[in-house]
C-alpha cells in the first residue's frame, strides 16, 4: 500500500525508470566484462608465449642450459 | 639564487626584445580573437557575464602561445644542457621562466585590455579597472605558475604542440571560473559592482597551491 | 609478487559486491521524489569517489616513484590512474543516465560533481598521450610522476572551484547525499565498500598480468639470449615495464621497453 503511493510520486512511473536504472547497472557490468574479456585475452597470449618457450627449451637442452646472460638492458647506455 | 634569476631574466627578456618572438603574436592573437569574437556572435558589445568570458577566454589562449613557446628556443638549442652544468639552483629556471611569462602576460594584457574596450565591451572601463587590475594579477600568476611547469613538461616530448595545451587548460579551468566569476560583477551596466572576496580568494589559493607544487617538481623534469 | 593476494581480494569483492546489490534492490527503501531512479545513486556516487581517491592515490604512489625511483611505484601509479579513468568515464555514463532519467537531458551543467568530472576526465586523458610521446623509459617515468603529482593535487581544488561556481546559482540535480535515511545510508556504504574493493581487485589483477608478461620476456631472453622481441610485433605502449628482480636494481636507470 505505502509502496504505490511511493510509485505514483516519483519523477517517472516506475517503468520507464526501470530502464534508466538498468542502464546504468549495466554499465558497471560491461566494465566488468570487458576487463575480464582483456584479461582473458592477455592469459592467452602468456599462455601461448610459455608453450612456445616449453617447446625450446625442450627441444634445444643445449641452448637451454647455456648461461643466461646478464641483462644487458641493465646498460646505462639507453 | 637572485642573481641566477636576474641573470636569467635579463636573457629570456633580451632574447624576447630581440626576436620578438611571442609577445607580438600573444598580442596580435587576443586583439584578431576579439574582431572573430564579434563576427562568431554576431554583437557589437557586450557586457556582464559574456564580457567577462570574452576576455578571460582569449587572454587563456593567448596564454598559451606564450606558454608553447616558452621552453622552445632551450630545448632545441641546447639551452637545458648548458644550464644543468652551471653549479646554480636549477629551481632559478622556473623562477626566471614564470617571471618571464608574468611579463609577457603583463604587456599582452596592456594590449588586450584596451582593444577589448575599445572593440567589444559596453560598459566603460575606468569604473573597472582598479578590480579588473587585481583580477589581472592573480590570473596572471596563476597561468604563470601552472604554465611554466606544464610548457616544461611538455616541450620535451614528441608532440609538444598539441600536449602542451592539452595539459594546460583542464589544469586553468579553475583560473578562468575565478578570473571571470570575479570580473563578470565589474562589467555590468548600468554601473559596476565589484569583484566577489570568495573568487579572489579561490584564486589566490589556486596560485599559491600550484605555486608551491611547480616549484617542488621542477627540478625533477631537469635531471637529464 | 603481485598476485599473493588476489584470490582473497576478488573473493571479498564478490561477496560484498553481491551483499551490496541486493541491499540495492531489496533492502534500502524507496525514495520519495526520485523513485526508483534514485538506484542509480548506489553505484554513481561510490565510483565517482572510488575514481577520485584513485587519482590521488596515483599523484601519491609517483610521489613515492620520484622519492625512491623504484620503478614499480611508477607502475603502480601507472595502473591506478588508468583504472581510475576507467572508472571516472564510468561515472560519467551513470551521471548522464541519472540526468537524462531525472532533468531530461543527457547533460546538466548545474550538477557541479559531473563537471568537476568532465575536467578530470579532460586532464588525465592525457596522462598516455604524454607517456607515449617521450621514448626514454626512464624519463617518461618521471615525467608521468610529475604530472600525476600535479593533477592529484588539482583533483580536490577542481572540485572546490567547480562546487563554489554553482552552489548558489542552480539546486543540485541529482540529489544530496547528506541527510540519509538509516537503510540507505547501510546500503550506500556496502555499495562504496564493494565498488573500492572491486577498484582495487581489477588494479591487482592488472599489475599481477603485467608482471607475468616481464617474467614471461625474461625467461624467453633466458633461453634464447638477446635480440629475441616478443613473438607478436607491438608498437611501442605506453605502460611502463618492470622488470623481475627490479627492486633490487632500484635506482639505476633500467631500459626496459615493453614490445
Amino acid at each position: 500500500m505505502p509502496l504505490a503511493i511511493l510509485a505514483e510520486s516519483p519523477a517517472l512511473p516506475l517503468h520507464t525508470a526501470g530502464k534508466y536504472v538498468a542502464g546504468a547497472y549495466v554499465v558497471l557490468f560491461a566494465l566488468v566484462l570487458i576487463y575480464v574479456t582483456i584479461m582473458a585475452i592477455r592469459l592467452s597470449h602468456i599462455e601461448r608465449e610459455l608453450g612456445e618457450l616449453l617447446e625450446i627449451a625442450h627441444r634445444d637442452p643445449l641452448e637451454s642450459s647455456r648461461e643466461p646472460q646478464p641483462d644487458p638492458a641493465e646498460s646505462t647506455l639507453a | 639564487m637572485r642573481r641566477t634569476v636576474g641573470a636569467l631574466l635579463r636573457k629570456e627578456l633580451l632574447v624576447e626584445l630581440r626576436t620578438l618572438e611571442s609577445v607580438p603574436a600573444m598580442s596580435l592573437f587576443a586583439v584578431t580573437t576579439f574582431v572573430v569574437f564579434h563576427f562568431a556572435l554576431n554583437r557589437s558589445s557586450v557586457d556582464g557575464d559574456l564580457a567577462a568570458g570574452i576576455l578571460w577566454v582569449t587572454l587563456l589562449f593567448a596564454a598559451i602561445l606564450g606558454i608553447n613557446r616558452l621552453f622552445v628556443a632551450d630545448a632545441d638549442q641546447g639551452g637545458f644542457d648548458a644550464f644543468l652544468l652551471a653549479p646554480v639552483d636549477r629551481t632559478a629556471m622556473l623562477i626566471a621562466k614564470a617571471l618571464t611569462l608574468l611579463a609577457y602576460l603583463l604587456v599582452l594584457e596592456i594590449v588586450a585590455v584596451p582593444a577589448f574596450a575599445l572593440l567589444l565591451l559596453a560598459p566603460p572601463l575606468g569604473q573597472a579597472l582598479p578590480g579588473l587590475l587585481e583580477i589581472l594579477a592573480l590570473g596572471d600568476l596563476g597561468i604563470a605558475a601552472i604554465g611554466t611547469l606544464v610548457a616544461a613538461l611538455a616541450v620535451r616530448t614528441r608532440a609538444r604542440d598539441l600536449l602542451g595545451p592539452l595539459l594546460a587548460l583542464p589544469l586553468l579551468v579553475p583560473v578562468v571560473i575565478g578570473a571571470a566569476r570575479a570580473t563578470s560583477p565589474l562589467f555590468t551596466l548600468p554601473h559596476a559592482g565589484s569583484p566577489q572576496g570568495r573568487w579572489l580568494l579561490t584564486l589566490g589559493l589556486y596560485d599559491l597551491v600550484f605555486g608551491l607544487i611547480a616549484f617542488a617538481l621542477f627540478d625533477f623534469l631537469l635531471e637529464d | 609478487m603481485y598476485g599473493k593476494g588476489l584470490r582473497t581480494l576478488s573473493i571479498s569483492t564478490v561477496i560484498v559486491m553481491t551483499v551490496g546489490l541486493a541491499m540495492v534492490f531489496f533492502y534500502a527503501p524507496l525514495e520519495a521524489e526520485q523513485g526508483f531512479l534514485q538506484k542509480i545513486f548506489y553505484i554513481h556516487v561510490p565510483m565517482a569517489i572510488v575514481t577520485l581517491v584513485g587519482f590521488v592515490v596515483g599523484g601519491l604512489l609517483a610521489i613515492q616513484h620520484l622519492r625512491t625511483r623504484d620503478p614499480r611505484w611508477d607502475m603502480r601509479s601507472y595502473v591506478v590512474i588508468h583504472m581510475s579513468l576507467i572508472f571516472g568515464i564510468g561515472t560519467l555514463i551513470t551521471g548522464s543516465i541519472w540526468a537524462k532519467g531525472s532533468w531530461g537531458h543527457w547533460w546538466v551543467w548545474n550538477e557541479p560533481t559531473l563537471v568537476s568530472f568532465l575536467i578530470i576526465i579532460l586532464l588525465y586523458a592525457t596522462y598516455q598521450p604524454l607517456r607515449f610521446a617521450i621514448e626514454d623509459p626512464e624519463r617518461q617515468s618521471r615525467y608521468a610522476s610529475v604530472f600525476a603529482i600535479t593533477a592529484g593535487a588539482f583533483v580536490p581544488m577542481n572540485f572546490l572551484a567547480v562546487r563554489l561556481s554553482s552552489a548558489y546559482l542552480h539546486p543540485r540535480v541529482l540529489g544530496s547525499t547528506s541527510n540519509l535515511p538509516a537503510q540507505m545510508a547501510l546500503t550506500f556504504v556496502v555499495c562504496l565498500a564493494a565498488v573500492a574493493l572491486l577498484f582495487t581487485t581489477m588494479c591487482k589483477y592488472e599489475l599481477t598480468a603485467k608482471h607475468s608478461r616481464a617474467q614471461v620476456r625474461a625467461l624467453r631472453r633466458a633461453l634464447l639470449g638477446e635480440g629475441t622481441g616478443p613473438s607478436r610485433p607491438r608498437g611501442r605502449s605506453a605502460a611502463p615495464s618492470v622488470h623481475p628482480g627490479a627492486a633490487a636494481r632500484a635506482g639505476t636507470h633500467i631500459a626496459g621497453r615493453t614490445g
